[in-house]
């Protein structure tokens, strides 16, 4: 207590300190008075007495220090005056000044900028409570492979069986298209159908009403919907009585029985949540819904795969035909699910991040040493005025933490700017649950930074302090200085060259990876081509025979319009979530390899490879007369005829799809009638798939009404020139004849380039993070050249007196930084060998040790280090001998 | 000179709070001075460590000050004992009674040597 409160007296008395100060002159004025008058009492001549009464004292001046020192707090007060000190030296050198800010500045930025994405999307927990709960279970099997869809059969199963979970979900693969029809408008809506237990597992009540209960689930219940808060507040005007209200959704009728917690986001947007009306069935095996579990608390992951296991083998008695020896199951934390795609993208760009630092600190050190030698005489001239070695480190330590500080916080402005700029230039989908702002997190992170920095930083001066003897430094001049310091700089100049390299060859693998990407040629020509979805009604979709009429119909209203090639519909654009379905290929052994397969499968109409020119290889394309009554026919990409036919002519062969994923999907025989060329359906980092074609009118029922409700319909529509204004007109022939909006319009061409957004994205940073680890390593090399230069002048002076020639000087200078070039570039290469690995699961067609990279990289690198070495050496060139003999 | 001891670390606010206890209010001259003749003046006392010792004892709220006049008329700092310091005093003292007693011990000739 005592302790305390004389601290909080001296912390007082640092604000105090001029009325303290004059308090103690004037107290020692009277006690010196006193003494003066005892002593004259005491028969002392007034000299005498006051020389006597001083002495006894032990001087005014020495005495006010002390009691300055015990009346405030002597370091907090002198950091003060450092720190005032250090901004007055700043201010001094602006050039440096600004130069290690915004170096700083740019490598925190990056940092953070960084840090930023990497926290939204993979650090924050999911904003449920107990996020760690909850799991997503998948199939897994024997061969490695996972599946994450479930059939409703096993998952209710094990809903039902299990003891390892507190609450468990089924929902939707995908969101599915709605339109929400109000005031005889359409508004497009995102659906997500799921279980009754959904808005429990993650412990997010509806803000307003109920989530769903299981009577919802029966088949013909009552239609209900929860709104999302945005969903609510956008087209229903926040009503606070919402409750109760009837909505149409397509053709049904819904009530609404509840608004979402606005918080409640997953990783795709959905607008409305509706049940989800499943039930058991011993011959489903219809895998289309993903499996969402929270465990029981205390239970671990490991422990609910092992209680998941046993269930599977309760099921092999009650479902026989669904269980799969070889099927096993694994439970995966549910947030990493989400986010597994881009995972190693932004940990690989994280550690790239930190080398910019690393290159960003390095060239800063350098300038410190720089900056500490120029300073050794004013360091030992205040060390001879009595200054205590660890004033002056203090000093200097002081001095670095404002910098940092400065270059933090100038970092963090930058990160906040240049964030949404990055997110504007290479828009990258995230999941909807991220949150791109910053944060407590965030700050942390940066303020760990600028410390990390200011710690690394005051190993300059502490070195430096201990070297400084006085009597040396002061006799020596500028341009003679040891050669161990500089010893110092050339190694980080060396790292800086090796860093940069490894940066630079990371940045030219994705660079030609991105550009082998997009040069991918997709199997179809994307330009003048405009894509759009539709969603159509229960009642629309409910026979592929009714639909498929009303999808000719509309295409040839389409194809009727002025500038149009072709229109067709379709179930998924390419670079989009395709199903698939199992077959039999007739004619083969059954039982046998090669009888059977499961691919791609895609519904269209009759223009779709004319509207997108895949070419017709073999046989025909599809025609309007391939009906519902018509003969079965098929058609199948090259892929599919080199998997099942070896290359052979897969003309007049029989493939009959099976209903293998349950009753009422099973297909008639069809005969293949033609081969068409292969698409990158998958994407373009992707192999082609091997596709089924159908015609869209001949499609079992049941899966038209999947499918089409689940994916919607897409279209393609090709026009004769850019220019071609379609979607007027196809927005009014749509409305008239189907009462859809149209949705996610978008040029094919964009379709094309968001499937390789996150390349890009990856791509571009990269790019950046290389390009200033080079201009960062080409400062270096420049400031070291510039001083080794400036060092050698009179060294120079002699050569050049000594009948040394211009281009010598120029070759020596140029020599000692291609050495410096050289080393850094040989570690950097041993460093992109290793590290090459980590790009391995980024690049496409690339090989992550590609040698014409590197060889590249090496010489962008080394002719950047000639050009930074060159304005050094001329100067050094140009040296006047004479004058530089008479500097010193 | 030679023969008079510096005083030792700690014991001159020991010995100014005694002083102030014993004289009551009083200046720091008059504080250095009384210390000086209560030890026969065989300390060697510099005047001037007297006052952060007594800021010390001001910022730990064992002595309190103000302005007044001196005997001979002169405006002059002084300092008095408080409630807490008296409480401070009485404890060091016997801190202090207790150590030199055990030292006593040890330095006095053996009576008992059993």
């Amino acid at each position: 207590m005592k302790r305390l409160r004389a601290w909080m007296m001296r912390v007082r008395g640092m604000f105090r300190r001029e009325g303290q100060e004059r308090e103690l002159t004037a107290e020692l004025e009277s006690h010196l008075a006193m003494h003066v008058e005892d002593n004259v009492r005491a028969g002392m001549t007034p000299e005498q007495a006051r020389r006597d009464a001083m002495l006894k004292l032990g001087g005014v001046e020495q005495t006010k220090q002390r009691y300055r020192e015990r009346s405030t707090i002597p370091l907090l007060e002198s950091v003060l005056r450092d720190a005032r000190y250090a901004l007055r030296q700043l201010r001094k050198s602006p050039g440096f000044t600004t130069a290690t800010v915004l170096t700083l500045a740019l490598g925190i930025g990056a940092n953070v900028t960084v840090f930023l994405i990497l926290y939204g999307v993979l650090l924050r927990p999911l904003p449920f409570p107990h996020p760690q709960q909850l799991v997503r279970i998948e199939r897994f099997y024997a061969n490695g492979q996972t599946a994450p869809a479930y059939s409703a059969t096993k998952a209710l199963f094990m809903m039902r069986a299990n003891r390892t979970f507190e609450s468990a979900a089924v929902y939707d693969y995908m969101a599915s298209h709605v339109n929400l029809v109000q005031n005889g408008e359409a508004v497009p809506l995102d659906a997500l159908r799921v279980t009754s237990d959904f808005f429990q597992v993650f412990q997010m009540e509806p803000q307003i009403g109920h989530g769903f209960r299981p009577q919802d689930m029966t088949l013909h219940a009552p239609g209900v919907v929860v709104l999302s808060n945005a969903a609510w507040r956008q087209h229903f005007g926040a009503d606070p009585n919402i409750l109760g209200r009837a909505i149409t959704l397509g053709d049904e009728k819904y009530t609404v029985i509840g608004v979402a917690n606005a918080k409640f986001r997953l990783d795709a947007k959905v607008d409305v949540w509706v049940p989800l009306q499943i039930a058991e069935s011993p011959e489903d095996q219809n895998n289309s819904y993903n499996f969402v579990a929270r465990m029981k608390p205390g239970v671990t992951r490991v422990q609910t795969e092992d209680d998941l296991k046993r269930v599977l083998l309760q099921m092999k008695n009650v479902y026989p035909d669904l269980w799969d020896r070889y099927e096993s199951v694994r439970v995966l934390d549910y947030h990493d699910s989400l986010v597994g795609q881009v995972r190693p993208a932004l940990e690989m760009l994280m550690g790239a991040v930190g080398l910019v630092l690393l290159i960003v600190s390095a060239n800063i050190l350098s300038l410190l040493l720089t900056r500490a030698i120029a300073r050794r005489h004013e360091m030992s001239l205040r060390a001879a005025l009595g200054a205590p070695g660890w004033r002056i480190l203090q000093q200097l330590l002081v001095e670095n933490a404002i910098l940092c500080m400065a270059g933090g916080m100038a970092g963090l402005l930058l990160a906040q700017f240049a964030t949404p700029v990055l997110m504007h230039l290479s828009p990258l989908k995230l999941p909807s649950f991220t949150s791109l702002e910053m944060g407590g997190s965030t700050l942390v992170f940066a303020t760990a930074l600028t410390l990390l920095c200011a710690i690394l930083f005051s190993a300059v001066p502490a070195i430096e302090s201990r070297r400084t003897q006085l009597n040396e430094s002061l006799r020596m001049s500028s341009t003679r200085v040891t050669g161990g310091r500089n010893l110092a700089q050339k190694s980080l100049v060396i790292s800086e060259v090796a860093i940069s390299l490894m940066l630079l060859v990371a940045a030219g693998l994705l660079l030609s990876s991105f550009w082998k990407l997009i040069h991918t040629p997709p199997g179809f020509r994307a330009d003048n081509v405009i894509t759009f979805k539709t969603a159509f009604t229960q009642d629309q979709i409910a026979t592929s025979a009714s639909l498929g009429l009303r999808l000719d119909e509309l295409t040839a209203r389409l194809e009727a319009q002025p500038g149009v090639a072709a229109a067709a519909a379709v179930n998924s654009l390419p670079t989009q979530l395709t199903p698939d379905f199992s077959f039999d290929i007739i004619g083969r052994p059954a039982g046998q390899p090669g009888s059977s397969g499961d691919e791609e499968y895609m519904p269209t109409t009759a223009h779709y490879f004319d509207a997108l020119r895949i070419p017709v290889i073999a046989g025909r394309a599809f025609r309007i007369s391939d009906t519902h009554g018509s003969e079965p026919v098929m058609i199948v990409n090259r892929q599919f005829a080199r998997t099942h036919f070896k290359g052979q002519n897969p003309l007049g062969e029989h493939i009959h799809m099976t209903a293998a994923i349950g009753p009422g999907f099973e297909d008639s025989v069809r005969e293949i009638v033609g081969v068409v060329g292969d698409t990158k359906q998958d994407g373009l980092d992707a192999p082609a798939p091997g596709i089924m074609y159908l015609p869209a009118a001949q499609v079992p029922d049941r899966l038209t009404q999947m499918d089409s409700g689940l994916l919607g319909v897409s279209w393609v529509i090709r026009t004769k020139t850019p220019d071609v204004d379609i979607l007027t007109a196809a927005r009014r022939i749509f409305m008239d004849n189907a009462q859809t909006p149209l949705l996610s319009v978008e040029p094919m061409q964009d379709v094309m380039r968001a499937s390789v957004a996150q390349q890009r994205f990856t791509m571009l940073l990269l790019s950046v993070f290389g390009l200033i680890s080079l201009v960062m390593g080409a400062a270096g090399l420049y400031g070291v050249m510039s001083y080794t230069v400036a060092r050698q002048t009179k060294e120079i002076g002699v050569r050049m007196a000594l009948g040394a020639q211009r281009s010598d000087i120029l070759r020596m200078v140029l020599r000692e930084a291609g050495m410096l070039v050289m080393t850094g570039m040989i570690l950097g290469i041993a460093g992109s060998l290793v590290g090459a690995q980590m790009l391995r699961s980024l690049l496409f067609e690339v090989a992550p040790r590609d040698p014409i990279t590197l060889v590249a990289m090496c010489s962008v690198l080394l002719l950047t280090g000639l050009f930074a070495a060159w304005w050094p050496a001329t100067r050094a060139a140009s040296t006047e001998p004479m004058q530089a003999l008479r500097a010193e | 000179m030679s023969d008079k001891t510096d005083v030792w670390q700690g014991t001159l606010a020991l010995m100014a709070l005694k002083t102030l206890e014993t004289m009551g209010p009083l200046h720091g001259y008059g504080i250095a001075r009384r210390i000086e003749q209560t030890s026969g003046n065989l300390l060697s006392l510099n005047y001037g460590t007297l006052y952060p010792a007594l800021l010390k004892l001001e910022q730990e709220g064992s002595i309190a000050s103000e302005w007044g006049v001196s005997e001979n008329n002169r405006k002059a700092k002084f300092y008095k004992l408080t409630r807490a310091g008296r409480k401070q005093l009485e404890k060091e003292a016997q801190n202090w009674e207790q150590a030199t007693a055990i030292l006593a011990r040890f330095f006095a000739p053996k009576e008992d040597p059993a």
